[in-house]
Parts: structure tokens; C-alpha cells; sequence
């Protein structure tokens, strides 16, 4: 009996460690699926100006090229694209995909998709760099929250756990 | 071994004192109070024994049972207020240890006006007419 | 009636102290004062229900002892 009791505080302090490890976690990922959209986006404004294939193809490419929830994206909206516009297509994708990006981040990708597919490829690259432009601003709030909060959390989480397996062992 | 115990359990609790002072003194009070009720704890497992004893005495020499009920529990609420009175003391609160200690005096004598009546008695027969 | 309570109550009292008092630091640290605060009211009122529970044994203890 006691050895199930002790064993039941345990499981309680190793899930409370990992509930803070992951929340901590999400501000890391954030960070790096906001670069990762970075690059993908350069690719894809390099390859709206030099090459002419269509939107659908390049985004296939670029979901090769990108690692995690971004690749996701990307490859979601390309074949999505196959039966809706590329702009409902590109915006079902961000918000389908389970990725660490916050409402606000997700809100400026959407934008990009107004013009997607609809202009001429300098109304598009415009659109990229506007995107570009807010994201900068988006990572640079993401590397603060990061250094404000990743610590925080996972320390948050192994005290209080801890807490919790004291008052009641 | 008692005696031991409850050097232990001082000793044991002075460090967490100490340690805990620096971080949140709030906390040092929660365990001074609980090393005063753990010690007092193990004396009156002790003190049973004593009273027992005391009462097989007073039965024996046919002393007034009532007295010696009082008497213990004079005693009791002497170790209470002490208890209260140190711990307001060691939280600075002097003001409050002061009046508990004059509540419980006057209790006490409250509580012993039958003894100190009767102890008139016996001085007023034994006071020549 | 003796009430059976053992020194791992003063253990208990002492890491939850230390406890809160890392919880303080660290969400000062983070710019989060009024949660350290209400962190550290939280392990006080914890602590209080505990030693409320002692104090009410030792004045049973005594009140049976002596017949109060």
C-alpha cells in the first residue's frame, strides 16, 4: 500500500515536470516555426520572381524543404489547393495544422493570402515582404516572451510539483 | 528515551528555523508552534502516569476529590497559557502574551475560590472565639 | 487520548517553506509579483490547516489529562 502511495506521488511530480517542460517547450517552438516561416517564405518569394511554375508546386517544394509544422502547412495547403482557391486553401492550412503558432501569428500569415494567387507576381512579392516585415516584428516578441517565460515554466513546474508530493506524502 | 526525543525534535527544528528565517520568516513560526505542541505532546504521555499517581495519593489520605480536580486543572490551564505566552512572545507580540497571561491568572483564581474559601474556614475555626 | 504525530510534520512545514520560497523568487524573477504573492499566501494557509490539526490534538490531549 505504501509502496502504491509513493509510487502515485512520483507519478504526479514526473507529470507536473513534464506539464511545465511543455509549456515551456511551446515558447521555443514558437520561435522556430516563426523562422522556419521565415526561410520558407524567402524560398517562395525567390521562386514567385525566378521561376513561373505554379503556386501549388512551389509550396510542395518548399514543404520538402522545411522541417515540422511549417512543411505541414505548406504541404496541407498545396493539396488543399486542388479543389479551393489558393487563398482558402493557404488559411484552412494554418489554422488545421496543430502548430505552436499564437492567434496573432496566424492572423499575419493569413494576410499573405489575400493576394495569393490573385495578382501579378509583383503585387505578390510586395505581399511577401510585408508578411516578412510583421514576422520580424512577431519573432522578436517571441524571443522575449521566450527568455521571460521558458525558464519560468519549467522551474514553475518541477516546485510545484514537488509542492504537491510534500503535502501529501 | 524521552529525553532524547525531545532534544531531537529541538534541535531538528532549531536548523529548520534557522534555514527557513532567511527565505520566509513566516513559516519559522509555523514550526517553532509545532515543535511546542510536538514536545508538549510527548510530555503528557509522561504526565498521565504523574496524575495517576497523584490522584492514588490524595484517595489514600482521603483528601477532598474536588480539590485535587481543581488542582490539576489549575495546572492544565497553567501549561496552556504558558504555551500561548511563549509562542506570542517569540513573534514579538508582547502586548498579547501579557494579557493572555493575565486571563489566565484570573481564571485561575476564579477557579480556585472554592479552595481559597474553604482554607478561610479552616483558619476561622481554628482562630480562637 | 494521545495523539500520535511524528517529526515528519516539522520536515513537511520546512520543504513546503523553502518550496514557496523558491516559487517567490522565481516568478519575481519573472516579473509576476502578484502571483509570488498569492503563492506564498497559498503555502501559509496549507501550512495553517496543518498545524491548526496539531494544535486542536494537543489541546484535546490536554483537556482529557486533566479534565478540563
Amino acid at each position: 500500500m505504501l509502496f502504491v502511495k509513493y509510487f502515485m506521488l512520483f507519478l504526479i511530480l514526473v507529470a507536473s515536470v513534464l506539464l511545465g517542460k511543455n509549456i515551456a517547450r511551446k515558447y521555443v517552438n514558437r520561435l522556430k516555426e516563426l523562422e522556419e516561416m521565415r526561410t520558407a517564405l524567402n524560398i517562395f518569394r525567390s521562386k514567385v520572381s525566378f521561376t513561373y511554375s505554379p503556386i501549388p508546386e512551389i509550396f510542395e517544394e518548399i514543404a520538402k524543404d522545411s522541417k515540422g509544422n511549417i512543411g505541414k502547412i505548406f504541404s496541407v495547403a498545396s493539396k488543399k489547393m486542388e479543389k479551393v482557391t489558393a487563398n482558402i486553401a493557404w488559411s484552412e492550412a494554418i489554422n488545421e495544422v496543430d502548430s505552436n503558432l499564437n492567434k496573432e501569428d496566424k492572423k499575419i500569415l493569413e494576410n499573405l493570402s489575400k493576394l495569393l494567387g490573385q495578382t501579378d507576381v509583383e503585387g505578390q512579392i510586395s505581399q511577401i515582404d510585408i508578411t516578412q516585415k510583421f514576422l520580424d516584428n512577431q519573432i522578436q516578441d517571441a524571443i522575449d516572451e521566450k527568455q521571460k517565460n521558458e525558464k519560468l515554466y519549467s522551474k514553475l513546474g518541477i516546485t510545484i510539483g514537488l509542492a504537491i508530493v510534500v503535502v501529501l506524502a | 528515551m524521552e529525553i532524547i526525543k525531545i532534544i531531537g525534535i529541538a534541535l531538528i527544528a532549531l536548523i529548520i528555523i534557522i534555514l527557513l528565517k532567511q527565505y520566509k520568516p513566516e513559516f519559522a513560526i509555523y514550526v517553532s508552534l509545532i515543535t511546542g505542541v510536538l514536545i508538549l505532546l510527548l510530555i503528557m504521555e509522561q504526565l498521565t502516569g504523574i496524575i495517576g499517581l497523584l490522584q492514588d495519593l490524595a484517595t489514600k489520605a482521603s483528601v477532598n476529590s474536588t480539590f485535587i480536580a481543581l488542582l490539576l486543572k489549575i495546572t492544565g490551564i497553567a501549561i496552556l497559557a504558558e504555551f500561548a505566552v511563549s509562542i506570542c512572545k517569540d513573534s514579538g507580540e508582547s502586548a498579547i502574551a501579557s494579557k493572555i497571561e493575565i486571563g489566565s491568572k484570573i481564571v485561575i483564581i476564579a477557579m480556585s475560590i472554592p479552595i481559597i474559601s474553604s482554607l478561610l474556614e479552616i483558619i476561622l475555626k481554628i482562630l480562637p472565639q | 487520548m494521545i495523539v500520535k504525530m511524528d517529526i515528519n510534520l516539522l520536515f513537511k512545514i520546512a520543504a513546503i517553506g523553502i518550496l514557496v520560497a523558491v516559487l517567490h523568487q522565481v516568478l519575481v524573477r519573472a516579473g509576476r509579483e502578484d502571483q509570488a504573492m498569492m503563492t506564498t499566501l497559498a503555502g501559509l494557509v496549507i501550512v495553517l490547516t496543518m498545524v491548526i490539526k496539531e494544535i486542536s490534538g494537543l489541546f484535546d490531549t490536554v483537556r482529557t489529562i486533566f479534565n478540563l
